[in-house]
């Protein structure tokens, strides 16, 4: 049955194959005599389907139907020409491939300038040691590059105000000060009044008051950082004492007559442990803490300290020394 | 109109626009292409709207293309097989009958008799305005023929249409229903043979 089929095939294939070559239908199936009768089935199958080719438009239909073709290309053109012209103009409009990431893009960039701006705005109150202190000398220095050479004289002057207002407010507030912090302040200063005097933005008189200004600030950080520095220096001096004498207490166990004097020195340096904390706490009221507690004690060594770090911690020294001698 | 006519008219639009040669192509081609829209296609007025559109796209494309007397021939077909398997997608979208099988045999299905079947075929040649079969008889056998044909599936059908009313070869046929020759040949065969099956 298979065979069958598949030479029935190959045979109707030539019998096609002939046909292709113009040959007419009775030659054909002459030529293939045996199959004669399979052919004719085919042969009628085909000449059914040829009968389609008869099938034919009228010749009015044709003519209309061209003119309607003419119209149609015409306006496709037309549309195709002007959806080219739109593409021309505006091809972020028309095309959403362009339009996605442009959105995207855009709305990241609008985002990210709103923040800055409002870290900005943020920034523009705050003083040297603050988080977002950076954030406002970065956006001066972006204002330094985009001003033109001739009015940076006027920049720097507001920079020079900004300065003075910081060092103020830092010299009212009573925390402690960074000295890294206050030196790189006072060099903004110097730097930028430099910079005024270079631009000639300053007059005589507002020279004078800004001197004078400039003066006083640093007056100010000398005298909160030598008040810091002399009581950072008693601090360290008198945890060394007490470790020291943390050290001897075996030998003041063992020789119970010097105790007497061992706690006396004790007593003095809590004494002066307390003389700093309340130096740290209250910053201007810390000389006449410091008297108050001097008439009380008869160590004349915590007197000298309060007047010079260098002296002081000569004195503790001395102290040291002593201390050492009564122990053994 | 042979080849070498059929080239001089392709050449001349693609040179000067001229509508006169489009006008002999239009008019060699168009009736084969309605033709072959109206075998595939359940309804005549979306048969004439298919050939009609193969004709704006050729009347836009022809100057684009590289085309010849050769390539045209198939170039052509291949469109209007396009726009058929495009018309059936967005019928199937709207939930609508399709083909022309499937409208053939609800008719037979609702115990039509064969009068109203070749009723049917003559609504559809009346519609389309064509200059039908002139003898009762042969109207009888092609409404009937038609009626077989449709049990054929789409490729088959369209493979027999191609080959055997509009004369197309094997290789031609292969590129229009984008397979190879071998193939189409038994596509070709497996399709007379299911025909003479059903004949019988």
């Amino acid at each position: 049955m298979e065979t069958n089929r598949s030479t029935n095939k190959k045979i109707f294939n030539k019998f096609l194959k002939l046909l292709d070559e113009g040959y007419d239908i009775d030659t054909c199936i002459e030529k293939f005599s045996n199959y004669r009768e399979e052919f004719k089935e085919y042969i009628d199958i085909i000449e059914s389907l040829g009968n389609f080719k008869k099938l034919k438009p009228k010749e009015e239909y044709l003519t209309n139907n061209l003119k309607n073709i003419y119209s149609m290309a015409r306006i496709e053109t037309s549309k195709g020409q002007k959806d080219f012209l739109k593409k021309e103009i505006s091809l972020i409009r028309l095309r959403p491939a362009y339009l996605k990431p442009l959105i995207v893009f855009l709305s990241v960039f609008i985002f990210i300038s709103f923040s800055f701006a409002g870290t900005v705005y943020a920034s523009s109150k705050t003083i040297p040691g603050d988080n977002l202190y950076a954030v406002k000398r970065t956006y001066e220095n972006i204002q330094l590059v985009f001003t033109p050479y001739n009015y940076e004289g006027k920049l720097y002057y507001t920079f020079l105000n900004k300065r003075l207002n910081e060092a103020d407010i830092l010299l009212q507030t009573n925390s402690e000060l960074n000295l890294k912090i206050a030196e790189e302040l006072i060099d903004d200063i110097d730097y930028s009044y430099n910079k005024c005097l270079e631009h000639k933005y300053l007059g005589i008189a507002d020279e004078g008051h800004i001197k004078k200004q400039i003066n006083g600030i640093k007056d100010g950080f000398k005298k909160r950082f030598r008040k810091q520095g002399a009581d950072d220096t008693i601090q360290n001096n008198a945890d060394s004492l007490s470790n020291e004498l943390n050290q001897n207490k075996e030998n003041i166990q063992n020789q119970p007559n010097q105790n007497i004097q061992n706690n006396q020195n004790t007593q003095d340096t809590q004494n002066m442990q307390n003389n700093n904390n309340s130096h740290n706490s209250q910053g201007v009221q810390n000389q006449q803490n410091m008297e108050t507690v001097q008439n009380k004690e008869n160590s004349q060594n915590i007197e000298n300290s309060t007047d010079n770090s260098v002296d002081s911690s000569q004195q503790m020294g001395q102290q040291n020394q002593y201390s050492k001698s009564q122990g053994k | 109109m042979d080849n070498i006519e059929l080239d001089f008219c392709v050449r001349n639009f693609k040179k000067t626009g001229d509508n006169s040669f489009f006008e002999k192509i239009y008019r060699h081609f168009f009736p084969r292409i309605l033709r072959f829209t109206v075998l595939n296609v359940s309804e005549v007025q979306n048969a004439e709207d298919i050939a009609s559109e193969v004709f704006i796209k050729a009347y836009r494309y022809i100057r684009k293309l590289n085309l010849n007397a050769v390539k045209l021939k198939p170039w052509l077909y291949k469109v209007a097989r396009n726009l058929i398997i495009d018309f059936y997608r967005k019928e199937a979208r709207k939930g609508k009958k399709v083909s022309l099988d499937q409208y053939l045999e609800e008719k037979s299905a609702a115990d039509y008799s064969n009068e109203e079947i070749i009723d049917n075929v003559l609504v559809f040649k009346k519609d389309l305005d064509i200059e039908f079969i002139q003898s009762g008889e042969e109207k009888i056998i092609n409404a009937e023929f038609l009626k077989k044909l449709n049990t054929l599936t789409e490729i088959q059908k369209q493979v027999l249409i191609l080959r055997f009313v509009e004369d197309l070869d094997h290789k031609s046929i292969g590129r229009i229903v984008n397979k190879n020759e071998i193939a189409v040949r038994a596509i070709s065969f497996r399709a007379i043979s299911k025909l003479r099956e059903l004949m019988k």
